[in-house]
């Protein structure tokens, strides 16, 4: 028997991993904000049930929550990070071809077992990974994943369903698909969306109907390829094993914009250094690097926006190297008389270190250049981040991001554990 | 990898094929990593059975909670270490302590995981110059 996908899912991921460790959460409508404190990110469905929206500025909803005894939290990645390291593997338990597809879903392949239907393996899933790992999942599962995202969506919006939902080889596909607007689909944009409606299509089930060539002449080879889909047809496999990575960037929304150079090189610097990192520790190389920076597109004040784009010749992934071509890129587009709000590091043109092309005569500098790395990086590793730098650039400055209902991170630091009595 | 023994430079080690990695505390106290979390023990409530305060406990969440283990509650908005035990038809969370009252498990009571362990740390203490031996 073919296997079905299954597609799982954390309900409102962030809000609930902070409702598992706090129990003065228990039935208080809860909202995640943003870095920055900025937007709401997640919901619990308390929250929901206050018609409260996802990526709403925090500034509207905090009266709301005030009235119903609602909190704020700042977004704890370091524990949303651990928890979804928790469930995802776990999950291993029920099947080996798993892939990672975001920090709260996982698509995986799923058989019947001679004992259970794929409906009551979904139940024994979301059963048994909430008790165990605390993370509450919903399952929806059928022959593609793109019909396993229309399952999982009804199956939490059903209280018939329980969370699970297997619509493979279901009769009740065809509802199940008139009932999922054309813009829910996953895989159709917003853009895509609108073109449908203007044709009359409003449903999953019209575009799964409609005339194949047209469709692949209007929506091109991934319009096809999402109908193919919804007609039952596997067109996106598993990825089993992660993509190597194409770019690395890191870019923060500063708390206050700011004209000062200085104020701009530090976090650049700031920027560099952690996409340095993290290049290391992938064991790679970069080719290309780029340093953009914005005014505040919501500020009614001069606009500008500008990017830097160099070639790492060879390609390098020593901080200091990336850290001379981005300060030097920043010179290039920066302008006095503009308030800068955001900025960014970006490498790209990535490859694995030991595919790169080696230089025939200054070697032996490269080779310094990857010791060095590597003793300051177990420097910081030890002794905590940044101990080691490279350049002269304070430890704090405006990259920092505000987050002040920052919750314990239970699961990681020694310190911040959870105390009973 | 870090290594826990030595390719030796002169005769062949006759324990080369018996070493093994170290003990490691990890591996005999967290069966099941996914569902175990630490958890710091306050107070003097469960003293008499041998949970004392400052204690690092570790929980493990379970699908079925064994009667008499040693459980984390959440009660009243509060995270609780006690004893789950059945007398008669009815369940409750008790504590050897007679100032704390049983707490019967009711719908707003949710337990949380099973302690598998207590860890009580003392002190480090300067090494005392005269009663060095």
């Amino acid at each position: 028997m073919a296997a079905s996908i299954a597609v799982v899912d954390g309900n409102n991921f962030y809000a609930s991993a902070e409702k598992l460790f706090d129990p003065a959460l228990k039935l208080c409508p809860l909202v995640i904000a943003s870095n920055n404190d900025g937007n709401v990110v997640s919901r619990s469905k308390e929250a929901k049930a206050l018609k409260i929206k996802m990526g709403q500025p925090i500034f509207e909803v905090r009266n709301l929550l005030k009235k119903h005894k609602g909190e704020i939290r700042s977004s704890n990645y370091e524990l949303y990070a651990n928890m979804s390291w928790r469930f995802q593997t776990a999950l291993y338990d029920y099947s080996p071809f798993i892939e990672h597809y975001s920090i709260d879903e996982v698509f995986m392949e799923l058989w019947p077992t001679p004992t259970g239907t794929l409906t009551e393996i979904g139940h024994q899933i979301r059963g048994e990974i909430e008790a165990l790992t605390g993370v509450s999942v919903s399952v929806g599962l059928a022959e593609t994943k793109t019909l396993a995202k229309i399952a999982i969506e009804l199956a939490k919006n059903s209280t018939k369903a329980g969370g699970v939902l297997d619509l493979t080889g279901s009769r009740f596909q065809d509802l199940a698909l008139q009932r999922t607007p054309i813009g829910e689909v996953w895989g159709i944009g917003h853009r895509s969306a609108e073109k449908l409606l203007q044709r009359g299509i409003t449903n999953a089930l019209q575009f799964r109907d409609a005339d194949a060539s047209w469709v692949r002449q209007r929506f091109t080879v991934t319009g096809a390829r999402t109908q193919l889909e919804l007609r039952g047809v596997q067109c996106l496999p598993l990825q089993l094993t992660a993509k190597t990575k194409q770019q690395l960037c890191c870019s923060r929304s500063f708390g206050a914009a700011t004209d000062s150079l200085s104020e701009i090189r530090a976090a650049v610097a700031h920027f560099t250094t952690r996409t340095a990192e993290k290049l290391r520790e992938y064991g790679l190389v970069a080719g290309q690097l780029s340093v953009f920076v914005a005014t505040d597109r919501f500020k009614d004040s001069p606009q500008y926006s500008n990017t830097a784009t160099l070639a790492v010749a060879p390609k390098s992934s020593s901080t200091i190297e990336l850290m001379a071509l981005a300060q030097h890129g920043l010179s290039v587009i920066y302008r006095p008389e503009f308030e800068i709000r955001k900025a960014g590091v970006l490498l790209s043109r990535l490859e694995l270190a030991e595919n790169a092309p080696r230089q025939l005569w200054n070697g032996s500098l490269d080779e310094i250049h990857q010791r060095l790395m590597a003793a300051i990086d177990s420097v910081n590793e030890k002794f905590g981040k940044d101990t080691l730098r490279c350049g002269l650039w304070p430890s704090s400055g405006i990259w920092q991001t505000r987050a002040a209902n920052l919750s314990p991170r239970h699961t990681t630091r020694w310190n911040e554990i959870m105390t009973a009595i | 990898m870090q290594r826990h023994y030595y390719q030796l430079s002169g005769f062949q080690s006759p324990a080369q094929e018996h070493a093994r990695p170290p003990l490691s505390l990890d591996s005999l106290l967290i069966k099941r990593p996914l569902s175990t979390f630490p958890v710091r023990f306050r107070g003097e409530a469960m003293a008499d059975d041998g949970i004392l305060d400052g204690d690092l406990l570790i929980v493990e969440r379970v699908l079925h909670f064994p009667r008499g283990s040693f459980v984390l509650a959440f009660v009243n908005g509060q995270r609780v270490i006690r004893q789950f035990v059945q007398r008669g038809p009815d369940f409750f969370l008790r504590s050897p302590d007679p100032r704390c009252p049983d707490i019967e498990l009711t719908d707003a009571v949710e337990l949380w995981g099973v302690v598998i362990c207590a860890i009580t740390c003392f002190p480090r203490r300067k090494p005392e110059a005269d009663i060095a031996i």
